[in-house]
């Protein structure tokens, strides 16, 4: 697209770093929403789109990203024969971030809209579970440009890319019990069927699917890798009619092989945590008053990100306290699971449940480092909760104190934030394994100074049992 | 015109796989038993199954 101003408009949005992939529309983004510059023929399709009953249907479920057709006047750079405006999306997330019941239901939605475009003559172009993102705890499928006019005797484009970034990633975490998450960060593009293959093994032989769309699909791209014995296969199989029959047979397919899809939940470090067993309930009583004070002190902040959230105990506080949504993020991608699901039994869409490491949280990563940006640069919360995490981070990962709090300030929000002393129960527990001085330097004394050295503490309280300290504190200007 | 996505030869074949009987159908029409039979003893067996099937259905 030649970048020439349109003749009325003020150029205000800049070009998504994610949305290049595809030619024939590009997604920009300025304070107030996201927008979609259409060519002639993206907005050919978008128009049959727009006229199909599943779309509006789909709108109104809430199943697709709000989005509106603009005619007068546009941000955008760029010479566009037609403009989309979509709703914002509060917190982005990405597919190592989820848990695999959040990917299963990302892949359910990707496949529905599919099924359904096709009964009115359309079709997803790709199948990208970038494609998803959830509001809250809700999927939410967000390009709207991916709709296109099916083309008679062409098979469904978007296959491969739904087997590398939905289908293979679950197979291998409910076959082989390996996280998908690492390795859907280690590659943007997913898990290709050859490595799907050789990480499933002989494990995976009698599970739903697993031998056409993994290692067969494996062993047909490998036999025709070669360019030109592929040319003569691709035109006789186009010839022989990809039918819409055809393709709603393979979705249908793929909807009862993820349907199928079972992951022993074996029980991790952590699952148990929510009964906390070592608090005792004065204190658990005394650090939820301390946070809905704090939530209530900022007055309805729109989100409030929960470090180490586990069950979402205190993400539930931060929204009976009047928070409008809350980030809950975990390294356990059990724990995060089990979140998701009650989340989702119970209907509570407002908590955001994530899976990651904060010794080590989702990089920047695709085309130049910016296509996907990192967890930090994308949570711009109004209030962080950091619960029952500082201890861990400094005695089990080795960061040292002043190193904590700089992370914390990089979220640009006041903090709620809990120490343990050495002498609390936990604490002594991770020293107990560490060699006598080598971590004299975790001690309250030194956690105040690095605390104070970039927050200003506006209220301090020792908790019932004595031995650990919470916080509210705000970044200094 | 074609999607900006280049679906792979070796995706569209295990595409027909996986559409059952609808993509046995158009392997059948390319192909008889040849590509299904590359893969296993098992899929010659089936593969000619479900050409038989197949054949009756054409002749419409």
């Amino acid at each position: 697209m030649t970048p020439a101003d349109g003749p009325t408009n003020s150029v205000t949005a800049r070009p998504d770093a994610g949305s290049f992939r595809d030619p024939l529309s590009r997604v920009f983004v300025d304070d107030d929403a996201v927008w979609r510059g259409l060519t002639a023929a993206a907005l050919a399709d978008f128009d049959a789109l727009a006229s199909s009953n599943f779309f509006a249907a789909a709108l109104e479920r809430g199943d697709i990203i709000a989005t509106e057709r603009v005619t007068d006047g546009h941000p955008l750079p760029g010479d566009w024969t037609g403009v989309l405006r979509h709703a914002r999306i509060g917190v982005l997330s990405y597919p190592y971030e989820w848990s695999f019941e959040m990917l299963r239901d990302a892949a359910r939605l990707q496949l529905t809209l599919t099924r359904e475009a096709l009964a009115e003559s359309l079709i997803t172009k790709d199948a990208s579970a970038y494609n998803v993102q959830f509001v809250g705890s809700k999927p939410v499928f967000i390009d709207v440009g991916s709709f296109e006019k099916v083309r008679r005797g062409e098979p469904w484009a978007g296959y491969r890319q739904f087997c590398e970034l939905f289908l293979n990633p679950l197979y291998v975490q409910a076959v082989r019990d390996v996280p998908f998450q690492p390795l859907l960060r280690g590659n943007i593009d997913g898990i290709t069927p050859g490595v799907a293959a050789a990480i499933i093994g002989k494990g995976g032989r009698f599970r739903k699917g697993v031998f056409t769309h993994v290692r067969l699909h494996a062993r047909a791209e490998r036999r025709y890798a070669d360019a030109d014995r592929e040319r003569d296969v691709r035109a006789e199989l186009k010839r022989a009619g990809f039918g819409p029959a055809l393709i709603d047979a393979q979705l249908g397919n793929l909807r009862k092989a993820i349907d199928r899809l079972s992951w022993r939940q074996q029980a991790s470090t952590w699952s148990s945590y929510g009964d906390r067993g070592h608090y005792t309930d004065r204190d658990l009583d005394a650090k939820s008053s301390f946070v809905a004070a704090a939530v209530a002190a900022i007055g309805e902040p729109d989100n409030v990100l929960d470090l180490g959230a586990n069950d979402g105990h205190f993400s539930r506080i931060a929204l009976d306290a009047g928070a409008r949504s809350v980030t809950a993020v975990d390294s356990d991608h059990l724990v995060v699971d089990r979140l998701y699901r009650q989340l989702r039994e119970q209907g509570e869409r407002r908590i955001l449940p994530l899976v990651v490491n904060l010794a080590d949280p989702s990089p920047a990563l695709g085309w130049r480092s910016r296509e996907r940006p990192s967890f930090v640069e994308r949570m711009r919360p109004d209030l962080v909760l950091c619960l029952a995490v500082v201890h861990h981070l400094a005695l089990t990962n080795n960061v040292p104190l002043d190193e904590i709090v700089a992370l914390l300030a990089d979220f640009g929000a006041p903090v709620v934030v809990e120490f343990p002393h050495r002498d609390d129960v936990m604490a002594t527990r991770l020293l107990a394994r560490k060699r006598t001085g080598l971590f004299d330097a975790y001690d309250i004394a030194d956690w105040e100074r690095a605390l104070e050295h970039r927050f200003v503490i506006d209220e301090r309280q020792s908790l019932p049992t004595g031995t650990r300290t919470i916080y509210r504190c705000r970044p200094r200007g | 015109m074609l999607s900006y996505l280049d679906p792979g030869t070796g995706s569209m074949i295990a595409a027909a796989f996986a559409g059952g009987m609808a993509g046995f159908g158009v392997l059948m029409r390319v192909y008889g038993n040849r590509i299904a039979g590359v893969f296993s003893k098992k899929h010659r067996a089936r593969a000619e199954e479900a050409r038989a099937e197949l054949l009756g259905d054409d002749e419409e």
